[in-house]
């Protein structure tokens, strides 16, 4: 791997982990709001 | 999630992404400069794993003595965060590593070892709290997991010591002043993220609670 794909790579798990966490707190929401 | 939290840790991250991806000087003495960057996410997520961990092991000493259902929410949302930050260090230490690094093998690396096994001792908290019904028994014994689960991040964090991994701490690997304030940015950012995160996951936590058990404090 370069230095270019690597830090779009590292820079894609802060993101994805952030988002994907985010989604999981929306979705949880969501159900419980819905009981 | 309280609205002004969130707005505060929106705008600390955009701030963080900016300073430290924008204004922040390239590091001298590094074979991936641009990956070297990682440094101001990857220590303020280790920094926000070791926090929250520790938050979840305070919130169960407080369990254990109250019985509440808020500091059972609390120790459940951070330990969830914690989890989090901790497989973010942890993926992007191992692409640092080996971007760094020449023949770098994980697996013989007691940093990545002992944090992969925090990691797991809070997968298996989560599996406990799921195989446990009645709700004031696993407060309780999540409460005495947390606490024991915390002993491993004195572990995780002393293990540099053992490891290939900088240690800014040792007198021959002083951090660039330059480079420090950015990550001192970087770390109140996490922190204030973290605060938005824990704010919003408890109250989800609380109010799961309070529909299993409407008559609970």
């Amino acid at each position: 791997m370069d230095d270019v794909t690597s830090f779009v790579v590292s820079f894609g798990i802060v993101a994805l982990g952030l988002a994907g966490y985010l989604a999981r707190l929306w979705l949880l929401a969501r159900r419980l709001k819905s009981r | 999630m309280r609205r002004w939290l969130a707005w505060m840790a929106l705008f600390a991250l955009g701030a963080d992404v900016f300073l430290t991806l924008v204004m922040a000087p390239r590091a001298a003495n590094f074979s991936a400069p641009l990956t070297q960057r990682i440094f101001y996410y990857h220590v303020p997520a280790a920094w926000v794993a070791y926090l929250a961990f520790g938050v979840t092991a305070v919130a169960g000493l407080v369990q254990l003595k109250r019985r509440d259902i808020t500091s059972d929410a609390i120790a459940l949302a951070s330990a969830e965060i914690g989890t989090l930050f901790s497989l973010i260090a942890l993926f992007t230490g191992l692409v640092w590593a080996r971007q760094e690094f020449v023949g770098y093998d994980p697996l013989r690396d007691a940093k990545v070892v002992t944090l992969a096994v925090l990691i797991l001792a809070y997968l298996a908290y989560f599996a406990l709290r799921r195989a446990i019904e009645e709700p004031a028994r696993r407060r309780r014994l999540a409460a005495v997991f947390g606490l024991l689960a915390a002993l491993g991040v004195p572990l995780s964090y002393l293990a540099s010591q053992a490891s290939i991994h900088p240690d800014f701490t040792r007198a021959d690997e002083s951090l660039d002043p330059a480079l420090a304030r950015y990550l001192l940015f970087s770390l109140g950012a996490f922190t204030i993220l973290y605060a938005a995160l824990l704010d919003a996951r408890a109250r989800l936590a609380l109010l799961e609670a309070r529909q299993e058990e409407p008559w609970t404090t």
